[in-house]
């Protein structure tokens, strides 16, 4: 789409905590070898708009491939937008140099997925976190440095005295709540969370999610948080966005998308999630998506959901790109009909 | 906050929260972690042909330095009218042709073979780690042309390499270290870079690039410990390495001036009197040879203790 | 006669840190058709268990140490090499945990699906290519005649998982023994999979054991339920009876930690302390350290017995298990601090 699409999410750089302007993250291919034809685009991230507010949880659901890291990563500056702005606490990050950035790093934290590859196997977890810490604090040392190791290792429920051990000593459950430390020690205002439960067991996904939880009301931070599993979204969000190649289908309250969920996508992630009850499991109906997500790499132009929408309509929709638009109060989404009325039309009174 | 216990202290058994800060913690309290240094050690230990190896390598390094001093020759003083003659209770290992303590000259020959070894290798070490993490973490156009540059030093051939720096400096020991680590170092920059380009995109190092940290720190502090287990290996193997290299060049003349000797250089006039003097070349043989497999039993073994798929169970 | 029967089957690794009893005494029985669903966490022993059916356990360290697995009156675990062979692939065919390092990537799908029919069955290239084609549409691959020519990184980690059901059941065997075939997947196309599986059971009879940690997976798919616990078998029955009727508490506490099952707001339930540890003997019940019952003493002697009911639920009891009481009364609130504090094995 050329002309530039008025962004139907009202945001406010200079008043709310963090704002993503229409930003694009698109990785470029490069160029065969020999004939120097371009191999494409892969369009990640295609014009994001959101505001998440202080002290908020922000889920951030799709399938996998739909974004989300790249997304994170461009929030994070580890990634350069393409284009559009990323504002915190009103200062545009994305055009921030590198230098300047390094010195913000301090404000906006993130924690990974793989609790095995996210911390560095040479150092112990004292030394790890003691470097993290002396990010906002270069001049703490000593015993005043250790003891603000032992405070942060009790914070996430570890025990102090296992601070001179180093990451493979410790299992996945606990090398994520070492992560989680290291994300806290530079006393961030934002942490992002990218899957930080997807590589773990059920009981150790629910003792990290209860501790991410109370970390983010004790200490307000904000926080958002990524998963492709709405279930566990439900539980931790505030306000949930559903992504999709890209883009943002659906945006609001976490009560509101998961009771009434407006887009059709929303409600065949839903009733994908498999129920632990037998009977009703065994003969429920689902809506079931077609196929996979389609390719990043050069996607359909216009609606990016049409190839896979369950719902027979009219062929001519698919060149029209939706926008999301505010539907319900505070309740987002795009603003193409048929995906969006049928939901409704389907939603349990 | 402290106080809230939703969460299971883990990992300590029935061990409940402490009370006190840190500064109290008392040493003995510490759970003292293992590094996984301190595991490939362990292991290592386990491994008796490279405990052996490492054993016999540092009995031939004491041999050669300290030696010496323990033997009345001088590696130096001729005796013209003895001649070559054999082992003997005066001569443990014979004299050579020019009646020279073959015993002492093997030791001090060994210390030069083994110091070209060791210094060639550490200087290419220090070049090839520091050259090899830096073009693998700054990556694209940086890391292009410092791989370019690499490259063409590789083509360079050694030979003429070395003679032109003869011809143009002289001929000196120093010259050799210099010669031989500018060589080696490509070879180590090569895997330290490989290696860095694989952890560049492991987590943790993006957690700190975005904790903020300098380039300087991240390279020094997260990268290279980390590539430092295949290095050690190499290193291990590149002592044996140059030290045939310096045999290479002492027997093209290039190496090891008279009256110096290296273990290339004893080996080279062995050979020339191999059929009459047998013990010329086998004494200094024995000894170069027993040094290079050791070498190479404790690089496999290195390589085994710190290998980390192995390092799982 | 069930088509597999399984009966006490103990699996160890030896290794330089001691014993690790990875399965210790499971017994399942499977008739055709049916679907075995096996749930525990992480490390309770569950790809042990079907890795020693196949017998594709690393020997040494590891080993069978006893038991017998009766697959159509044939002892799996002591037959020959030469027998196991006509058997793996043909009759048993198994999908592994993880869909990215399974499929071989310098070989094209079409070589990797008609490799194992050709070496069971006496068909020429040309009919192989199409049974080919025809299991990846069975599966959902869209234009499989083009595609089935790739190579396998130009699918999606979805479609290789799909790719490999396809492998797995081109022989059309009678059991089909599936490794958490789902767990590195999105939930949409988790669901997509397993009405692929489903929908072979039903057209072709085959069995199928699943192996997953999600109870929301087995719910949806099993008939029966094994539940294992640090190599053991906790409790086992028809999914109407370990999800209606659990007897166990380490079922009733997995049962308690489905996200999707508690309130929000409230914080998410969760067990108490870590997983036993295998490589030290466990005297006892495995459960012991963590099980929320109000105890009279510890559990005496080697472990609880099996108790199985008239109608084949099964579980372990010590003689402290309270049975009668319902599932919501008898497990304590997580956040009550001593409890949680004193459990916690040592790693
Ligand atoms: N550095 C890169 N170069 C090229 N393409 C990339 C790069 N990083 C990501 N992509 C592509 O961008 C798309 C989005 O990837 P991303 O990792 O953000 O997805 P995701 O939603 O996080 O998925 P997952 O749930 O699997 O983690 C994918 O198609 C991916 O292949
Ligand atoms: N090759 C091996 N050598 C030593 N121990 C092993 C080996 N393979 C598995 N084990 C041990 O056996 C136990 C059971 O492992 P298994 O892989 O069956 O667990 P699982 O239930 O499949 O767990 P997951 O859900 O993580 O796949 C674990 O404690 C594991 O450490
Ligand atoms: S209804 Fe609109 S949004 Fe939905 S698939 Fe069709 S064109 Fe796309
Ligand atoms: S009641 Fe006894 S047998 Fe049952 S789980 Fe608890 S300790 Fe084990
Ligand atoms: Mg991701
Ligand atoms: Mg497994």
């Amino acid at each position: 789409m050329s002309e530039h699409v008025e962004p139907a999410v009202p945001v406010d750089p200079k008043n709310d905590f963090l704002v993503l302007d229409d930003v694009h993250t698109h990785f470029d291919m490069g160029k065969t070898l020999l004939t120097r034809e371009s191999k494409g685009v892969v369009k990640a991230v295609d014009g994001v708009t959101l505001t998440v507010k202080e002290g908020e949880i922000l889920g951030l659901v799709g399938e996998s491939g739909c974004g989300k890291s790249t997304l994170s990563r461009t929030v994070m500056q580890l990634i350069r937008p393409t284009s559009g702005r990323i504002f915190l606490e009103g200062k545009e990050l994305s055009a921030l140099s590198d230098t300047e950035i390094r010195k913000e790093r301090i404000n906006f934290q993130m924690i990974f997925q793989d609790p095995y590859a996210s911390l560095n196997p040479r150092m112990t977890v004292l030394d790890t976190l003691s470097e993290a810490i002396r990010t906002r604090h270069p001049n703490v040392k000593g015993d005043a440095l250790r003891s603000r190791v032992a405070e942060l290792l009790r914070t996430v429920g570890l025990n102090p005295n296992q601070m001179k051990r180093y990451p493979h000593e410790f299992s996945g459950g606990q090398r994520q709540r070492v992560a989680i430390a290291r994300a806290l020690a530079p006393e961030p205002k934002l942490i992002i969370a990218d899957e930080p439960v997807s590589a773990l067991d059920v009981s150790i996904q629910s003792q990290i999610l209860n501790l991410l939880k109370r970390l983010t009301r004790e200490m307000g931070l904000t926080m958002i948080f990524i998963s492709h599993d709405l279930s566990v979204v439900r539980y931790i969000a505030d306000r949930i966005a559903v992504m999709y190649l890209g883009r943002i289908l659906e945006l609001g309250e976490a009560s509101d998308v998961v009771d009434h969920p407006l887009h059709i996508y929303t409600r065949a992630l839903m009733s994908a999630i498999p129920r632990p009850d037998p009977t009703s499991e065994k003969t429920r109906s689902r809506i079931v998506l077609q196929g996979d997500p389609p390719s990043p790499m050069n996607p359909p132009e216009g609606c990016n959901f049409w190839p896979r929408s369950p719902i027979e309509h009219d062929e001519r929709m698919k060149h029209e790109e939706p926008v999301l638009t505010e539907i319900r109060p505070n309740h987002f989404a795009t603003n193409c009909p048929f995906c969006v009325q049928a939901a409704a039309e389907t939603v349990p009174a | 906050m402290t106080d809230h216990s939703e969460t299971a202290v883990l990992g300590n058994e029935a061990a409940p929260l402490p009370k006190h800060s840190a500064s109290e913690i008392a040493e003995e309290e510490l759970v003292e972690g293992s590094s996984l240094w301190k595991d490939a050690w362990s292991r290592l230990k386990k491994n008796k042909l490279a405990v052996a190896s490492l054993v016999i390598f540092l009995l031939i390094c004491v041999f050669c330095v300290v030696g010496p001093f323990l033997v009345p020759y001088n590696s130096q003083e001729q005796d013209l009218f003895l001649g070559a003659t054999g082992p003997s209770a005066e001569h443990w290992f014979g004299t050579d042709t020019l009646g020279r303590d073959l015993l002492v000259r093997t030791m001090e020959g060994g210390r030069i073979s083994l110091m070209v070894g060791l210094v060639a290798t550490v200087v290419s070490l220090l070049i090839g780690v520091i050259y090899g993490a830096t073009a693998g973490y700054l990556g694209g156009k940086v890391d292009a042309t410092m791989m370019r540059f690499v490259d063409l030093l590789y083509a360079l051939p050694f030979t003429i390499f070395v003679i032109l720096l003869m011809v143009a400096f002289g001929r000196s020991m120093w010259l050799m270290f210099v010669a031989i680590g500018c060589v080696e170092w490509l070879s180590m920059a090569r895997i330290v870079r490989s290696g860095v380009l694989g952890l560049k995109k492991q987590e943790f190092v993006e957690a700190a690039v975005s904790l903020g940290y300098s380039h300087k720190r991240i390279i020094l502090r997260h990268l290279i410990p980390n590539v430092l287990g295949p290095v050690i290996v190499i290193a291990t193997l590149t002592v044996p390495a140059v030290m045939l290299l310096e045999a290479f060049l002492s027997f093209l003349g290039l190496g090891v001036q008279p009256p110096n000797a290296s273990w290339g250089v004893l080996i080279n006039e062995g050979q020339q009197n191999m059929e009459i003097f047998p013990w010329l070349l086998m004494f200094p043989a024995f000894f170069f040879a027993l040094t290079l497999f050791c070498l190479n039993f404790l690089g496999d073994g290195l390589r085994d203790a710190l290998d980390p798929k192995s390092a799982k169970d | 006669m069930a088509l597999l029967e399984v009966k006490d089957l103990r699996t160890s690794f030896y290794t330089r840190d001691g014993i690790v009893r990875a399965v210790d005494g499971v017994s399942f029985s499977l008739d055709k058709g049916e679907t075995l669903g096996i749930v525990g966490e992480s490390g309770s022993g569950k790809s042990v268990t079907c890795y020693s059916l196949m017998r594709l356990i690393p020997e040494p360290p590891g080993r069978i140490d006893g038991g017998t697995a009766m697959f159509d009156g044939q002892d799996l675990l002591t037959m020959s090499k030469k027998e196991l062979r006509k058997i793996r692939g043909r009759r048993i065919s198994m999908i592994f945990q993880d869909p990215m390092t399974s499929l071989n990537p310098f070989l094209r799908i079409s070589t990797q699906l008609i490799e194992s029919l050709r070496l069971h069955y006496d068909v020429d290239k040309k009919t192989a290519i199409n049974k080919a084609i025809a299991a990846l549409e069975e599966v959902g691959i869209p234009e499989a005649a083009k595609r089935v020519h790739n190579y396998p990184h130009e699918f999606s980690g979805g479609m290789r998982q799909r790719v490999m059901i396809a492998m797995a059941l081109i022989t059309e065997p009678d059991l089909l023994i599936a490794d958490e075939p789902t767990t590195a997947l999105d939930v949409t196309v988790q669901a997509q999979i397993m009405d692929i599986i489903k929908k072979r059971q039903e057209d072709l009879g085959t069995a199928v054991i699943l192996i997953t940690h999600d109870l929301g997976v087995v719910a949806g798919t099993c008939d029966k339920v094994n539940v294992m616990y640090g190599g053991r078998m906790m409790e086992s029955g028809t999914a109407e009876q370990v999800f209606y009727e659990a007897k166990h508490p380490y079922t009733r506490s997995l049962q308690k930690t489905i996200p999707s099952l508690q309130t929000k707001g409230e914080e998410l339930y969760t067990i108490p302390g870590l997983p036993p540890d295998v490589s030290k003997p466990i005297h006892g019940c495995a459960f012991y350290p963590r099980c929320p019952y109000p105890k009279t003493g510890k559990p005496e002697g080697d472990r609880p017995s099996l108790v199985e009911m008239a109608d084949g639920h099964c579980y372990a009891d010590c003689g402290f298990c309270d049975s009668s009481a319902p599932i919501e009364t008898v497990l304590p609130k997580s956040d009550s601090p001593d409890e949680v504090e004193q459990a916690g094995a040592a790693e």
